[in-house]
């Protein structure tokens, strides 16, 4: 780590950091950074829902065969919800990283500001689109392909808008240039070969988690004794799965290719990189052997350990992409430089309304998911 | 001061703020006032003899309401969030970090309603009667706290009563003296929208009886908000801050700078279509045969209108501050304008993100101008300096920095004679006139030149002050 500090310790004199919020962090950093972590692959698992959903109804949609047709109901009534939740879970993310990196995270929003608040546009048309073709894809069957298509590249662009903004929030060596040139932020590629390869990395999971959701589906229509549709849905989601290894392959090889040095020295300086991406790929390949089990199976526990090893590697990237960010960012901000005015009464609060929030959704989801299967039950039978 | 200024052309930062939240306002206060409609609408219709009827319309209201709030409202919620970092880091980022718990309740109140708010949509053909409304009245009652909580950190932004940075009490600034007057407002103002929003809904029925029982029931919505919000807007005008007061009650004609005579027009804009709602209402109950549907997307959209007074009012109420007493709108703390060196010490040598420019050239009253007035005024758009100062001469402006912050809407100016020179001489050439800082000085302080009293080297390469 001291190695690749020196490195960046020969352009902090470029460096104009703004000074830290003067309330410092409200809680130790311990703990908001593992909210963060918690909260982020959430919101990472519904946006690689989302999007590899959106891309497999894509596919479905072309492909226009029958057999597709229960897979193209799920995910077209799927996607809005998974949108949403994309939102509801990024919001948590998107607060704690403003407590912790606001300085950097402000700084760099502010250099590519007018492709941020782009975001809110893009993401009311995609958004849109999906609840278009979620209402009216009987009534009108024509554009609906063309309105995925639109609503998938806006989510794309979404996505590397985000990931442009993150990098640069950890290259502060690059701001006052990019600034005064463009003070309305109308710049977004900056030359960082890291980018294109770090967004692939961030979506190389969405192949996984909409094939592994079609697998619980296949499930469940196993188990309710619909055997083809099941068989179909296993099949289709085992497939999908195999793309994520692939694009991972293809993100990490690109990140690699672009920073050697760096990454190298990543590995070298410290065990929890070697830990975390050793804890990463033993989750993704569990997902995929779980995921493999599971196919034309009725029962529960493969699946499920399957989608825990999912979330696992989800978590351990989180947390590697910290890792990365400390260690870039180590000679000129220091999570532990910045002091601690606890704010334990409202965080209690949280904690408090956190649980019994999720214990509430929990009761709840038990008592009505069952009346909702029988209803998709029935649409199976044909008797709505 | 610390952030770098989007300086965005012809909107500024200021009206895109302004338009995400003005938009985002109207739909949260439906998202909650329409979970009590939802509510109060499934008891109702369980005592209704076409309750079934009822509960099929009811369906159609909840199809449209969670198309409009989910997606228009919570991603232009996320959309302020955006805004006003870009807008104003320095402001943002102290309401994190102060308030950072509280949003992330709020954020569990969002997840739990829209939950259940699915549960109970997608449930709708399942669910048991008794399921249903449970649901909805958990929809209602955890979205008003969601409510509860953002009233807190929106007021505090007003009246942070006796919080302050180096006493920063969480509780006293989130219940400061705002607080109250303003949740009840905004309640009341909640269930007017989920009426007027059900008169939409109604007007798309057909059978004239039963829309006609629908605009019976809708209407009652807007009686609480039509009796008490002005009596709470009393309780509310006896909160604001003095300035703020006395901004509305005379107007401000100040010189160039000022023009907040709008904040006086904003708060009769917001008064007037409250007036009108009431009256269309009244109307409506009175003939529910008028009811079309342009008519009650007219009657919203006059709702809108009210919450764009609303919004602006409360906006122009902060003037100078964005954080009243605490920090200037363009991120100056107000402990820093106490401190006479601070604010007299050239500007460019406190400036993190001036690119090195060269001192008294225009580049040097160009970004005065980005990073001290830019969070608030645009060149030639919204809030245009060049309509502000079209009749100054670059004296005028060189003097009139000094004293701009005593017209109660401007901040104090930063930084010293060089620095008001180079921005008047900007502010001139924005009008077509060209008059240079160096000449500048020499008209105001013929005795003393430029050069005699400072290094140009020295302003250029200073070290800057975090």
């Amino acid at each position: 780590m001291t190695d690749l500090a020196g490195i960046y310790l020969s352009i902090i004199s470029y460096v104009n950091l703004p000074p830290a919020d003067p309330l410092g962090y409200p809680v130790p950093a311990w703990i908001l950074l593992n909210l963060s972590f918690l909260t982020l692959t959430w919101h990472l698992l519904a946006m690689n829902f989302t999007i590899g959903g959106a891309a497999i109804l894509l596919f479905t949609l072309v492909r226009k065969n029958s057999d597709y047709r229960g897979i193209r109901h799920f995910f077209g009534s799927g996607l809005p919800l998974g949108v949403s939740y994309i939102i509801t879970l990024g919001i948590p993310p998107l607060l704690f990283v403003q407590v912790l990196y606001g300085q950097l995270f402000y700084s760099s929003s502010i250099l590519v500001g007018s492709f941020w608040i782009q975001v809110i546009p893009a993401l009311i048309i995609a958004y849109s689109g999906f609840y278009y073709h979620k209402f009216k894809r009987q009534e009108r069957p024509r554009w609906q392909w063309q309105i995925i298509v639109v609503s998938l590249i806006l989510l794309l662009y979404i996505g590397y808008i985000y990931v442009n903004n993150l990098t640069l929030s950890m290259l502060p060596e690059k701001w006052l240039p990019i600034y005064s040139d463009n003070p309305a932020g109308g710049v977004l590629h900056h030359g960082e070969p890291t980018v294109i390869p770090r967004f692939l990395l961030f979506l190389s999971g969405a192949f996984a988690v909409a094939g592994m959701a079609l697998i619980w589906r296949g499930t469940f229509l196993l188990r309710w004794g619909y055997q083809d549709e099941g068989r179909r849905s296993h099949s289709f989601g085992f497939k999908a799965f195999l793309l994520t290894p692939m694009i991972w392959l293809i993100a990490a090889g690109g990140i690699y290719g672009a920073r050697p040095e760096d990454v190298a020295m990543m590995f070298a300086a410290s065990n929890t990189t070697t830990t975390l991406l050793i804890t990463g790929i033993i989750s993704g390949l569990m997902a995929g052997i779980f995921a493999f089990v599971s196919l034309n199976k009725k029962k529960l526990i493969y699946p499920f350990v399957a989608s825990w090893g999912i979330f696992g590697a989800m978590a351990s990237m989180v947390i590697f992409r910290d890792l990365v960010r400390q260690t870039v960012l180590s000679p000129y901000f220091k999570i532990s430089s910045i002091p601690v005015n606890a704010q334990w009464g409202m965080f209690a609060i949280f904690m408090v309304s956190l649980v019994i929030g999720l214990v509430l959704l929990i009761v709840l989801s038990v008592k009505v998911f069952p009346r909702m299967a029988e209803m998709a039950r029935e649409r199976f039978d044909g008797t709505i | 001061m610390n952030y770098p200024v989007w300086d965005i052309p012809f909107l500024g930062n200021g009206l895109i703020v302004a338009i995400i939240a003005i938009i985002h306002i109207l739909i949260s206060h439906l998202a909650i006032g329409g979970g009590a409609f939802l509510f109060v609408a499934e008891l109702w219709s369980n005592r209704q003899s076409n309750g079934g009827k009822i509960r099929e319309w009811l369906h159609d209201y909840a199809t449209y309401f969670l198309v409009y709030t989910t997606v228009f409202g919570a991603v232009t919620g996320v959309g302020i969030w955006f805004a006003i970092q870009l807008a104003n880091a320095e402001a943002t980022s102290l309401l994190i970090h102060q308030f950072v718990f509280a949003w992330a309740t709020e954020w569990v109140m969002f997840l739990a309603e829209l939950t259940i708010l699915y549960l109970y949509y997608y449930g709708w053909r399942k669910n048991s009667r008794s399921i249903q409304t449970f649901l909805a009245g958990a929809y209602f009652v955890i979205s008003w706290f969601s409510l509860f909580i953002i009233n807190g950190i929106l007021t505090f932004m007003l009246t942070p009563g006796s919080w302050s940075l180096a006493k920063p009490d969480i509780f006293a600034g989130f219940f400061n003296p705002g607080f109250l007057p303003s949740l009840l407002i905004r309640s009341l103002f909640m269930f007017l929208l989920g009426g007027l929003f059900s008169l939409i809904i109604a007007s798309r029925v057909s059978e004239d009886d039963f829309r006609e029982k629908i605009i019976n029931f809708s209407v009652k919505w807007v009686i609480p908000a039509a009796i008490f919000i002005p009596f709470l807007l009393l309780w509310y005008w006896s909160t604001l801050p003095e300035n703020t007061v006395t901004l509305v009650k005379e107007g401000i004609r100040g010189i160039g700078g000022g023009r907040l005579e709008a904040i006086t027009r904003y708060f009769w804009l917001a008064i007037t279509s409250g007036v009108l709602i009431v009256i269309g209402t009244a109307i409506v109950a009175i003939r529910p045969k008028v009811v079309s549907i342009a008519g009650m997307i007219g009657l919203f959209m006059i709702a809108q209108f009210g919450v764009m007074g609303a919004e602006f009012f409360r906006e122009m109420a902060r003037k100078p501050y964005v954080i009243y007493d605490v920090l200037y709108s363009n991120s100056l703390w107000k402990q820093n304008s106490l401190n006479t060196d601070y604010m007299k010490t050239p500007y460019l040598e406190k400036a993190a993100w001036e690119p090195g420019i060269e001192p008294l050239s225009r580049e040097h009253g160009e970004w005065l101008f980005r990073l001290q007035c830019a969070s608030c005024h645009t060149r030639n758009g919204y809030r245009s300096i060049v309509s502000r100062t079209e009749n100054w001469s670059g004296e005028f402006g060189y003097r009139w920095f000094l004293t701009m912050h005593e017209s109660g809407v401007m901040p104090p100016f930063q930084g010293d004679d060089y620095d008001r020179a180079a921005l008047s001489a900007y502010l001139v050439s924005l009008n077509g006139g060209f008059i240079t800082a160096d000449e500048i000085l020499k008209k105001v302080e013929p005795e003393q030149s430029p050069a005699d009293t400072l290094s140009l080297g020295e302003m250029s390469s200073g070290e800057k002050q975090p």
